[in-house]
């Protein structure tokens, strides 16, 4: 038993162990992979910042052929001139109307808009030097607008090429601004570009990220947001609402201020982790920025369930099946030993006397030389038990001589035998020689005795106790029935010598135990007739 | 013949001008003078704000040194009898990123009136000259609409914008509120209605008076000169190009009158 439980207590701790690893395992990959997350979002910060910083560029280049154009460059000189100190057209009354011009400048920035192709803007400005639209296409600003003290209006007029990010009317506009130069020498105003950052080009940006979710934030609330399809086992992005929240408390860190980004902040209740970062411009300086996330790693059940072709072929299934064999050989061995051997089983038998209502062997239960030492217990135990018996008898002779003693001390005149109450346990004494029956005699002390044998038709027992826990009364009925049936047997002149008391008893017992769970009665009697010139038993339930 | 229509029409002027009340309101021409040399301070940026992804020379044409612009930046003020616009609330208009004018003048405690005219949203602040923290709170003001300001005690204020770093406009809150007048990009400028009496012009620049003449009326030409003194000292980067284009030659010529 002790190498059984040593071995269970092994398997328990290694499955112990194994599951601990796994959550070990777990724990580690998840805190790695989060610290992974922290290094690929700001990895995707700065991606979408030189996406961003790149597509500016992109747009500025772009616009250098429409800035250069002769016609443009042309009325846009014809506007500038109208707005000069004592232009000499003013004085000569040659200039061109503003109307004129306006109409004339309108129609050309619309064309060359259209020009742009896919970089058309939403709107295209043109605006003299000092910084009043002369030519404009679009809401946001009409003819005669001055527009020279916004920032990148105001570096257009001095001669540089500049973005800027502006909010209008609750939409973020991507802007861009070039002089437009007349001879390669002097400013003669600056054109205005701008396109929407829409949810269109959101998705264009989010592409540079696969697997995040983005969200871009102008000073008034988010603009746009896109969410990247899942990588693989991964889980999905976390929606881009849970990063409102966040973005309205960036403001509040140090480290936004200070640098204009953040460390990965956890959002939507631990689901994901999310940087955000400052956009440029008038719009990013009151407050427009992105925030791009991922979502928290976690060592998926899928893994384990669902593991691919290259991560079993990493298994050592050698090793591993060599573990299991010996495993399971080695638990058996332990089983067998401890359970199985004839040894073992000899001694739970030995071990089950001990315990009440087990008085013999059972042989059917034991196989070779177990049985046949079980025989032998058996019969040695019946000897025992007879010899005792033979005790007990030899007692109640003596105990029933004593009481004739102490009978014939009775004075005369007295009756004891008619005192003694009947039963069992008291020995009814002969009467005293000279006392004529009927006379009352004194009785004697009662005396304990072991109670005799039940009433029966055969010979009394001989005080062979019955097999596997039968009562005493029973062993002796099982005497007397077996006495009766080789009376029976041999009157049907059937063989009786190899059918000895203990095989008998070994059957009753079977018989007994079989009526007993089936009917669920206190005994069993048992009575021996002939049935068609043979002995047979018959077995009664007793209530 | 035509001689002698000329002088009765002399003569019926003459009689004209003798019927005429005293007291008949006055328009006055004036004029800044100087203003070449106006260059306007440049407010140090927060270390964190991003301008652009890009602001790069052109490759062309030499990069023009800031300018003030006479039209937005300077601010004219006339006091004298008859005036009562300093019992009204003052008015600045914010457009094209800019205050016109750019200094105003306001009494204390009477509402100055910021009309944001612009096509952006601004978040405008007020600051004592040279520090940070607001004395008036910031507050959007939406593009196209107004938002009133109160200034209780006297002093110089810094209009700032969060949304705009570089913006700036100036508030005055003295009793010397008077008639504010915007000039023109020439510098010229005129004030209008002006009854008989001794007046003071004075024009301001970055929350500073830097001209001021006196005028009496009626006078025999009713005009106004305010002569802007030389900068003191040229501001961080200004009178210099900011940048050239690598490689791009300086204008080999000056641009023409009035060019840039």
């Amino acid at each position: 038993m002790l190498l059984t439980r040593f071995w269970f207590l092994l398997l328990a701790v290694a499955v112990a162990l194994s599951l601990s690893a796994v959550a070990l395992v777990r724990g580690v990959y998840e805190r790695d992979r989060a610290q992974d997350a922290e290094t690929l979002l700001q990895g995707d910060r700065r991606l979408l910042d030189e996406f961003l910083r790149r597509e500016a560029r992109s747009r500025l280049d772009d616009l250098a052929p429409l800035a250069q154009n002769a016609q443009l460059v042309t009325l846009m000189t014809a506007a500038a001139r109208r707005t000069e100190n004592n232009a000499p057209c003013v004085e000569r009354g040659t200039c061109d109307t503003a109307a004129t011009i306006g109409t004339a400048l309108s129609t050309r920035v619309q064309e060359l808009n259209r020009e742009l192709g896919p970089l058309q803007g939403e709107f295209l400005l043109a605006v003299d030097p000092r910084g009043v639209v002369v030519g404009t296409l679009g809401a946001p600003a009409e003819v005669g607008t001055n527009l020279g003290g916004l920032p990148v209006v105001s570096a257009a007029l001095r001669g540089y090429v500049r973005d800027d990010l502006w909010e209008l009317s609750g939409r973020l506009f991507r802007v861009g601004a070039r002089p437009v130069i007349a001879q390669g020498t002097y400013y003669v105003g600056a054109v205005v570009h701008g396109m929407e950052l829409n949810a269109r080009f959101v998705q264009t940006l989010a592409q540079a990220v696969p697997g995040t979710s983005l969200a871009v934030f102008g000073p008034s609330g988010m603009v746009a947001s896109y969410v990247s399809p899942p990588e693989g086992s991964q889980r999905a992005a976390p929606p881009p609402e849970v990063l409102a929240e966040p973005f309205r408390r960036v403001g509040e860190r140090a480290d936004w201020r200070e640098r204009g980004y953040t460390v990965a902040l956890p959002v939507g209740s631990q689901v994901g982790v999310a940087v955000f970062s400052a956009l440029p411009g008038m719009a990013g300086a009151g407050g427009a920025g992105f925030g791009v996330a991922r979502p928290l790693p976690v060592l998926p059940l899928s893994v384990l369930l669902h593991p691919s072709r290259e991560d079993t072929s990493r298994i050592p299934f050698g090793l591993v099946g060599a573990v299991l064999f010996f495993a399971t050989a080695l638990g058996w061995v332990f089983l067998w030993r401890e359970h199985d051997t004839k040894r073992r089983q000899l001694h739970d038998a030995f071990a089950g006397l001990a315990k009440p209502g087990t008085d013999r062997l059972d042989p059917l239960t034991l196989e070779g030389f177990a049985r046949e030492l079980a025989v032998l217990a058996n019969e040695g135990i019946d000897e025992v038990v007879k010899r005792e018996l033979d005790r007990n008898a030899e007692r109640r002779r003596s105990m029933g001589e004593l009481g004739s003693m102490l009978a014939s001390q009775v004075p005369a005149g007295t009756s004891p035998v008619a005192s003694v109450p009947p039963g069992p346990l008291a020995v009814a004494p002969p009467p005293a020689p000279g006392v004529p029956p009927g006379v009352p005699q004194r009785a004697p002390p009662p005396v304990p005795v072991p109670p005799p044998a039940p009433r029966s038709t055969v010979e009394p027992s001989r005080g062979t106790a019955p097999p596997d826990g039968a009562a005493p009364d029973e062993g002796t009925h099982w005497r007397e029935v077996y006495e009766s049936f080789l009376e029976t047997r041999r009157r049907c002149n059937e063989p009786v010598e190899n059918l000895t008391f203990e095989k008998f008893s070994v059957t009753l017992q079977r018989h007994k135990d079989a009526l007993v769970s089936r009917t669920q009665c206190k005994g069993v009697r048992f009575t021996v007739y002939e049935k068609e010139g043979k002995a047979t038993l018959k077995a009664s339930p007793v209530r | 013949m035509k001689a002698r229509q000329l002088l009765v029409a002399a003569l019926a002027g003459a009689a004209l001008l003798a019927v005429v009340p005293r007291g008949l309101a006055t328009d006055v021409r004036g004029t800044l003078a100087n203003t070449q040399g106006l260059i306007g301070s440049e407010r140090p940026l927060p270390p964190r704000h991003r301008g652009s992804f890009w602001e790069t020379a052109n490759g062309v044409a030499t990069i023009l040194a800031p300018r003030a612009s006479v039209e937005f930046d300077v601010g004219v003020v006339v006091t004298g009898p008859g005036i009562t616009d300093g019992t009204q609330h003052a008015r600045v208009r914010i457009e094209g990123g800019r205050c016109r004018p750019g200094t105003v003048v306001v009494n204390p405690g009477t509402v100055l009136e910021v009309s944001n005219d612009d096509i952006v949203a601004h978040a405008l602040y007020a600051v004592a000259p040279g520090q940070n923290t607001p004395v008036l709170p910031m507050e959007l003001t939406a593009a196209h609409t107004t938002r009133q300001l109160t200034f209780p005690a006297a002093g110089v204020f810094e209009l700032r914008d969060e949304r705009q770093p570089s913006f700036r406009c100036w508030v005055v809150a003295s009793a010397q509120q008077g008639r504010a007048v915007s000039p023109r990009t020439d510098g010229s400028f005129v004030l209008p209605d002006l009854g008989d009496g001794d007046f003071t012009v004075r024009a301001y620049f970055e929350g500073a008076e830097r001209a001021s003449a006196t005028l009496h009326l009626p006078g025999r030409e009713p005009t106004v000169t305010l002569s802007l003194p030389a900068p003191a000292a040229t501001p961080p980067g200004g009178a210099a190009p900011a940048a050239t284009a690598p490689g791009s030659a300086p204008s080999p010529t000056p641009p023409p009158a009035g060019r840039r």
